[in-house]
């Protein structure tokens, strides 16, 4: 009696434990099952059934409320084939016909030739806190639709996952070369008739946590594709494209009116990255098809890889012979899969070895050096083969100011050089980017003494100074401002994910404040030295024998990607950098 | 006196000149509009400036000009004429193509011609039947919008684009016969009346905007002109009276800080054959009540009654229902096809959808209030800009109101899902216009006094001897100050509220360490929230030679984003125009501060007493022994503010942002 008597009482406090606490995670994957099947015609069928149940509001309004799926209906097919919510009390609510609705996806706004594309918007009725919902729809694809077939799947979602099962069936006549990244699970192979079936089985999986600066690609994902020759994931056409008259016109008038060859370049890639619209549709929508470079030129927009052809094109017409360069993502790269789910962006590379110059078709560019992709894998489509960009070290982006209160000798290399802007001879522009770069405002460029894509030395005055009033009779110096050391770079006390920083990166002041004769010094931040392997900070403050009073400080961070079981050392480094203390108190 | 004989001698004058001059004027724009696209087009586009005129805008507007023919069943026939300038590449970028949104349900458009003029004075005609027909792009809400697109192309700076459409029908979708046929469908609701609402400014440069609307004499066709003037001239034409409004050198103006909507102080057109409010409300209640809106089954009377089972009282009963459908119903709208717009989804269908925009929610508390026997009916209100007296569609938000005590009490139960509220304060100073039996004028919601909304900050702080700061943070809050402080948690993922306050202090310093949380259930809305944690960070105070140099917390608050006038800038000294906060708020701030030694105040860090319109400030700083106080009270007043408001409200603020650079000095050597 007494033993049920406790085992009540532990039920009830267990029960009422469980109550207080409330769930512990916005929902769940009760089961995903995912199928692509390739046919023997090459076209395909994407199948996807997926149980979830809600358990917060969150879930409800935030996370899952409506499920999105895009496809291209001129080569796709999107067959909802059921959605029925099922209510904490059982009941059934099957979808109704007003709760599917096409509208257009979002990346094909202002873009008319893209605008047959669709997003089927599905929106989940009945759903309440403890409901489940249970979706299964397919994608029709013809064979038309791309060169080769492939997929990308992350395995982990948001919420955790009871069970994920991937399935690709292919015809026994083809291959299919895969990755899984970040995961150690072989694929279950069957073989029924002409049909060969790679099974992927993933049981108990943890949620994702989104953190800043960490990378999707960090977290499992399988790649596959039955292409794994990498040309033959661009359309075969591709070389054939030609530039229009008009387009050749413009950079006719470009070349007359500038005379320098690496100037040139930077105006011509403005006129394809800057001066078109640029279109985030890829592969995925748009399929293996490529629009005609006139028609890309005379519509003002273009995707990342029709503005890359249309460089490459037009550089060539510029007598500059242009390698494209197809980069891949951060991380999980693998050669042996070709797809185009594995690339995020393109380049233009003119010229080789060390005076290689790299433009971006698509973003507005600093540099003519990528030091932002740094060691990243990529294809290099003219030349047909994989390659690594160049790798630079922390001291090949460094930052370097020193002089007086009003007048500062800047030294800025790799990613803190502004040698587009200066290179284009738009002072204004520099000005500004440079005021931006250490948060000093109206600063002004008295005289460039160098420039070149790897450095730039300047010499510039500020009217304000370091010096600013705080309070009645009470004047201070703010500790200067370390471009690149941002917040996220420990804003959270530890981490899930790697960090993936833009790169390694240097700063260093070195300067000498000369207070006006009525103030006199009332404080000096003590000196600071904070080493580890992946960085340093240190401060030295002291007044000279002039009266003038030396501010050093130094820091780096050495390395660009940070793994979670070494965020708490990067931190101590980020942390005593980011402290806003006062470098000098004056009063009157 | 003779004077103003002579200014109405003048004013008549000139009242012939300008209808003398507005038919030349016609005569002149009838020969343009017949040779628009060849050599008027080129002229004006050479003379209408360059990017050097107008600095930070891409591309202007030459003239914008529309025309609009209504019929007695209140169908509007609409003509509009715009030719656009491209002054930089971003403008040619924005102008490749141009998009039309519209409702297939209730409007038609159609682009009748378009060019494009190039700097060098050639006209390329567009293919119009390349405009290409697409559902619009959406979020939250699937009504079947649609968008045409006008495929325009490459441009330089210089070129100009001429556009002609026609429209028919008007913004909303509305309760429609199952076999409407022909232009039925762009019939408003309120047969044979129209109405309009024209901005007469913009965001682009505009050198001449013109509006012009011709009506059967039988109409009568009340308007305003707000905010500024424009010329105008009417005309009677046989059975039809012609009315015409035109401004010139439209230019985009500067924004002040937290000023209210710029709809609110800019020049706009307002008109409506619509006598009255009265009217708009009958109608609205009539449409409603004949669709069915409100009728309940027994599954919703069922799930009302196990709702309010156990309610103490009417209060409690409407509270419980408020919330329920606050929390329970989703915001995302899908269409109920024929008839979506002003009328209110069925109670029957939102319950079984359990989601639905703002007019569906306050159809579903609407419906589970008559279930509970109140007497409640929908209202229609304007977020976040001023309704104006003539009585135009200038609504963009669907409310409740049920009958208690012989009054009309407001509740939104779309916008207090979290919120310890029937009616969001972030909606106070709001016209409103109820659907009720015999109809309502436009009312305005009334202000709630700032104590409903307090922010109590408990701060017990502590610098020992190398500068380093602990302190016991305790916050409590009500009202909007309660859901925007619940919202930090509620807004992120189940996983990520542990890291709330990382990120929120982090801003405080990056050194900051965080132990002893405790914080209610940011989902239990049923008490006001608290939120409880001790903080330290080293090296907070500096020791100079002469003195202790510190930033008292009360004057860095953590979580700072709470403080309803933490946005609004104090820099300027007047207010051209109104401004407006998230709502009225009372923040009382207590902090003790141990010290290491024995100081005395340097200086004069006391603060002003401040009373006003706006805002009310009282303060005080001592210091005892090792310990100073720090006591600050800011009441906010209001959401909503007028110029004259500012100096109080900025005062306020200055005086709860001392001491002054937000350094506490203490002199060493105290008495002992």
């Amino acid at each position: 009696m007494k033993s049920l008597a406790k085992l009540i009482l532990v039920l009830f406090l267990f029960s009422s434990l469980l109550a207080a606490n409330g769930p512990k995670e916005d929902g769940k994957y009760l089961e995903k099952l995912i199928t692509y099947t390739l046919k023997t015609d090459g076209s395909w069928v994407k199948d996807v059934r997926h149980s979830l149940r809600y358990d917060t509001y969150y879930a409800t309004r935030r996370l899952a409320g409506e499920t999105f799926v895009t496809y291209n209906p001129q080569y796709q097919e999107l067959k909802v084939l059921s959605s029925v919510t099922t209510m904490k009390n059982g009941k059934k609510v099957t979808i109704p016909d007003n709760a599917l609705n096409e509208v257009l996806p979002h990346d094909a706004h202002g873009q008319p030739e893209f605008a047959n594309l669709k997003e089927m918007v599905i929106t989940h009725t009945g759903l309440e806190r403890g409901s489940i919902v249970d979706l299964h729809y397919q994608i029709l694809t013809k064979p038309e639709f791309k060169t080769y077939f492939s997929g990308l799947e992350f395995i982990k979602d948001s919420v955790s996952t009871d069970k994920l099962v991937i399935k690709v069936e292919i015809p026994g006549s083809r291959e299919l070369y895969y990755h899984l990244s970040g995961l150690e699970v072989k694929p279950q192979l069957q073989n029924a008739g002409d049909v060969r079936a790679y099974t992927f089985t993933f049981e108990n999986l943890d949620p994702t946590f989104h953190e800043p600066m960490d990378s999707e690609h960090d977290q499992p994902f399988l790649v596959f594709s039955t292409e794994k020759q990498w040309s033959g994931v661009f359309n075969a056409d591709l070389e054939k494209l030609e530039i229009s008259g008009c387009f050749k016109k413009q950079i006719d008038k470009m070349k007359t009116k500038y005379k320098d060859p690496l100037l040139r370049l930077v105006k011509l890639q403005k006129m394809v990255a800057e001066e078109m619209d640029g279109s985030h549709l890829d592969e995925n929508l748009t399929g293996s098809h490529m629009r005609s470079l006139e028609t890309v030129y005379k519509s003002n927009y273009g995707t990342a890889l029709e503005k890359a052809l249309l460089l490459e094109r037009g550089l060539a017409y510029l007598g500059a012979k242009g390698e494209l360069l197809a980069v891949a993502f951060d991380n999980g790269f693998s050669e042996n899969v070709a797809s185009l789910d594995q690339v995020e962006q393109y380049l233009v590379k003119v010229g080789s070895g060390e005076s290689a110059v790299y433009l971006d078709p698509f973003h507005e560019m600093a540099n003519v050096i990528p030091y932002k992709l740094a060691g990243r894998q990529v294809y290099n489509i003219t030349k047909k083969i994989v390659e690594a960009l160049p790798v630079y070290c922390a001291c090949k982006n460094s930052l370097f100011i020193s002089g007086s209160s009003k007048e500062l000798l800047i030294a800025a290399k790799g990613r803190f050089n502004p040698f587009v802007t200066a290179l284009t001879g738009d002072q204004k522009a520099l000005n500004k980017k440079l005021s931006k770069l250490l948060d000093l405002d109206d600063l002004e460029v008295k005289k460039i003494l160098m420039l070149k894509p790897e450095e730039m030395k300047v010499l510039v005055t500020f009217p304000d100074g370091f010096i600013e009033k705080a309070a009645a009779g009470l004047y201070r110096m703010a500790k200067m401002h370390i471009p690149a050391m941002e917040d996220d770079l420990a804003i959270l006390f530890s981490r899930h994910n790697p960090m993936h920083l833009d790169t390694p990166f240097k700063v260093h002041y070195d300067l000498i404040v000369k207070p006006c004769d009525k103030l006199r010094v009332d404080y000096l931040a003590p000196a600071q030295k904070i080493e580890n392997d992946l960085g340093y900070y240190r401060q030295e403050v002291l007044k000279q024998k002039d009266g003038s009073i030396s501010v050093n400080l130094e820091t780096a961070v050495t390395k660009n990607l940070v793994l979670p079981k070494d965020y708490s050392v990067l931190r101590q480094v980020v942390v005593n950098a980011l402290a806003g203390a006062p470098m000098i108190i004056l009063k009157k | 006196m003779k004077n103003i004989a002579l200014k109405k001698y003048d004013k008549l004058l000139v009242e012939v000149w300008m209808k003398r001059f507005s038919i030349i004027f016609l005569l002149v724009l009838f020969s343009l509009s017949a040779v628009y696209g060849q050599v008027d087009l080129v002229k004006l586009l050479n003379s209408a400036g360059t990017a050097k005129d107008y600095k930070d805008s891409d591309y202007m507007k030459i003239f914008d000009t529309t025309s609009v023919k209504m019929m007695d069943s209140g169908l509007s026939h609409v003509t509009s004429k715009t030719f656009y300038k491209v002054l930089t590449a971003d403008g040619a970028k924005h102008l490749k193509s141009i998009i039309f949104d519209y409702d297939p349900q209730s409007a038609y458009i159609e682009v009748k011609a378009a060019a494009v003029v190039r700097r060098c004075g050639k006209k390329i005609e567009l293919d119009v039947t390349a405009v290409k027909d697409y559902p619009a792009p959406a979020r939250a809400i699937y009504w079947g919008a649609r968008q045409k697109v006008l495929p325009v192309g490459k441009l330089f700076p210089g070129d100009g684009v001429y556009v002609e459409t026609y429209r028919k029908g008007f913004t909303y979708a509305l309760l429609q016969q199952e076999s409407a046929p022909g232009d039925e469908r762009y019939i408003p609701p309120m047969k044979g009346h129209f109405y309009d609402i024209v901005p007469f400014y913009s965001d682009v440069p505009m050198l001449k905007k013109s509006y012009e609307v011709s009506v059967p004499a039988s109409k009568k066709l009340q308007f305003e002109f707000y905010n500024g003037e424009a010329r105008h001239w009417s005309h009677i034409e046989k059975d039809r009276i012609r009315y015409y409004w035109e401004k010139k050198n439209i230019l985009p103006e500067e924004r002040e800080n937290s000023m209210v909507s710029w709809s609110d102080v800019a020049p706009k057109l307002l008109m409506s054959t619509s006598p009255d409010w009265e009217a708009k409300s009958l109608w609205f209640h009539k449409v409603n009540e004949d669709f069915g809106s409100f009728e309940f089954d027994a599954e919703i009377k069922q799930k009302v009654d196990e709702i309010i089972a156990g309610a103490k009282g009417d209060w409690e009963k409407i509270s419980r229902l408020t919330h329920w459908v606050a929390e329970e119903i989703r915001y995302s709208g899908i269409s109920m096809g024929e008839g979506e717009g002003f009328t209110l989804h069925k109670g029957t269908m939102t319950y079984l959808d359990r989601c639905g925009v703002c007019k569906d929610k306050a159809g579903m508390l609407v419906t589970m209030l008559r279930a509970a026997g109140f007497d409640s009916y929908p209202a229609m209100t304007m977020a976040g800009s001023r309704i104006d007296r003539i009585p135009a569609d200038q609504f963009n938000h669907s409310v409740t109101v049920v009958k208690m005590d012989g009054q009309w009490h407001l509740l939104d139960p779309t916008w207090v899902p979290g919120v310890r509220e029937l009616w969001s304060s972030a909606e106070q100073q709001q016209e409103y216009l109820m659907g009720i039996p015999g109809g309502a004028d436009l009312m305005t919601t009334p202000i709630s006094p700032p104590e409903n909304h307090y922010l109590k900050y408990n701060i017990v702080s502590r610098i020992s001897k190398d500068g380093t700061l602990t302190a016991n943070v305790e916050i409590r809050a009500d009202g909007q100050s309660d859901s925007n402080l619940r919202r930090r948690f509620t807004r992120r993922m189940l996983n990520q509220w542990d890291t709330v306050l990382q990120r929120e202090l982090f801003e405080l310093s990056p050194l900051v360490k965080i132990s002893n949380v405790y914080h209610l259930d940011p989902i239990d809305i049923s008490k006001p929230f608290l939120l409880k944690f001790t903080m330290e960070i080293p090296a907070y105070a500096k020791q100079g030679k002469s003195g202790l140099y510190m930033t008292p917390l009360s004057n860095n608050l953590p979580l700072n984003e709470l403080l309803f006038f933490q946005r609004i800038k104090t820099k300027d000294k007047t207010k051209k125009y109104p401004f407006r906060t998230r709502s009225s708020q009372l923040v009382k701030v207590t902090e003790t501060i141990k010290l290491p030694a024995k100081y005395k105040l340097a200086g004069n860090p006391g603060f002003n007493s401040v009373k006003g319109s706006g805002a009310d400030f009282s303060g005080s700083l001592s210091l005892r022994g090792t310990t100073v106080s720090i006591k600050k009270e800011i009441k906010l007043k209001k959401r909503i503010y007028q110029p004259e408001d500012w100096e109080s409200f900025r005062q306020s603020v200055l005086e709860f942002k001392k001491p002054d650079g937000g350094v506490l000095i203490l002199s060493k050597g105290g008495a002992k």
